[in-house]
């Protein structure tokens, strides 16, 4: 019996690259980019014992004086305003911990959402008992990114868009796919609604 | 006591190498589409499936505060000619382990846990030699900051020769063998385990020629992660800085 293991299908149609793409130099783990005392090194190098060594696989950018290296597939890193689809996995006592394909979970603060209803108001002792009627394990959110620190990701609900989700279906594609527009939040001309989260959701 | 003898009487090994030839190396990435890393690897017959999953959130509580790498490897059952029920090497999983901690920069994920997972799907010889070679791939294909490329390989001796990337039928018996593993193009190891006994003259030159061999499975495998890098750059939104 033949078993045939494939890779995923290999495209037919490129997409067009803009002039200014094909400059962009291509590198592999452990190949030296430049020399030390000329730049700086950013995301995806570190120092080598004179020149500065790239770390991820990916295309080389440079600002001025600072060298970054972007993989072209990770996992998603937050930006502060990003908006992202998180499934919950746990309550705690003043807040929600939400998986969102990322490094580290995003903590949604019960300060930070606002009640169905629409109203914003304080949130006193009995509204933490209520958490778990409003969202419990296993209910997607839709949130935006708040603040993004070394071991934590704040999300926030605030606004009357954002806040759990009901009926639908949930595709995932890689987040390395998903460009930072001004609205992620599109209707279609159908009558269905399409969110299409920074991290891939 | 008769000897098991694996070359012939020109010096050719009975799968048509000379002593310092390693095998046809192939690759694939991105077989598991929901793993971050994944990779299919093959040297010769011996054939590995890898996938990485991280940096993701860590449970467990660490001491420090650094990237927890969690490792397994495992042979199949339907890997070897033997008949076994799979097994999970709980000495090549920390061997594996200890390598990709030297490679992989811990520090910049605090608090999170990084799980490699490899699996021999048909074991001919350098089995945990070509477990490196196909986790540092996964871990090239998930991402994840690496101080570089690691290749690995297995050595023995015959009869006073010195043999690289030893197969199946060489690696039976109880030559000593060698796996020898080295970051990027550089003659120096970082890690390095061997088995029965050696003699100290020819350590030396064991070494030696694992380090000609690293360099040429190093060399193959960074051309051809440098063209699957360029084929993803077509497909994929690049971020402004």
């Amino acid at each position: 019996m033949k078993i045939e293991i494939t890779g995923p299908i290999k495209r037919t149609k490129p997409f067009e690259t803009d002039k200014e793409d094909e400059d962009i130099k291509i590198v592999v783990p452990g190949s030296i980019i430049s020399n030390r005392t000329d730049f700086m090194s950013g995301h995806g190098t570190f120092y080598g014992d004179e020149d500065i060594i790239a770390s991820v696989a990916g295309s080389v950018r440079q600002v001025n004086k600072l060298l970054t290296v972007q993989p072209f597939k990770s996992r998603y890193s937050p930006d502060v305003g990003d908006v992202i689809v998180g499934r919950v996995v746990e309550v705690q006592q003043k807040r929600w911990k939400v998986d969102i394909n990322s490094i580290s979970e995003g903590l949604l603060a019960l300060a930070n959402v606002s009640l169905p209803g629409g109203e914003l108001r304080r949130k006193s002792a009995e509204d933490e008992m209520r958490m778990r009627m409003y969202m419990e394990e296993g209910d997607l959110v839709v949130a935006e990114v708040l603040n993004v620190q070394s071991d934590a990701i704040q999300l926030q609900a605030r606004t009357l868009r954002y806040g759990k989700l009901g009926q639908g279906l949930l595709v995932k594609v890689s987040p390395s796919l998903m460009k930072r527009r001004k609205t992620h939040f599109h209707d279609l001309h159908f009558g269905a609604k399409i969110i299409l989260a920074r991290n891939g959701w | 006591m008769k000897r098991f003898n694996t070359y012939d009487a020109y010096q050719i090994r009975y799968d048509g190498r000379r002593f310092d030839q390693i095998r046809n190396i192939n690759f694939k990435f991105g077989l598991y589409p929901h793993a971050d890393g994944s990779v299919y690897y093959e040297q010769g017959c011996t054939k590995v499936i890898c996938a990485v999953y991280g940096p993701r959130q860590n449970r467990v509580r660490t001491s420090d505060d650094l990237c927890f790498i969690n490792c397994q490897f495992s042979l199949s059952s339907f890997a070897t000619q033997n008949k076994k029920k799979a097994q999970r090497s709980m000495e090549a999983g920390r061997l594996l382990e200890r390598t990709l901690k030297s490679v992989i920069d811990r520090s910049a994920y605090p608090k999170t846990r990084v799980d490699v997972f490899c699996e021999i799907i048909q074991g001919d010889g350098s089995n945990l030699a070509s477990c490196i070679n196909a986790a540092s791939l996964a871990l090239v294909d998930a991402g994840i900051p690496v101080k570089g490329i690691v290749s690995a390989v297995e050595c023995g001796v015959t009869r006073g020769y010195i043999c690289t990337d030893l197969n199946n039928s060489e690696v039976r018996g109880n030559a000593p063998k060698t796996v020898l593993a080295t970051l990027n193009d550089k003659r120096e190891f970082i890690m390095v385990d061997y088995k029965n006994c050696l003699h100290i003259n020819q350590m030396e030159r064991m070494i030696e020629g694992g380090f000609d061999a690293n360099e040429k499975i190093y060399a193959c495998r960074r051309e051809a992660i440098l063209l699957c890098t360029e084929e993803l750059r077509k497909i994929v939104a690049v971020k402004e800085l």
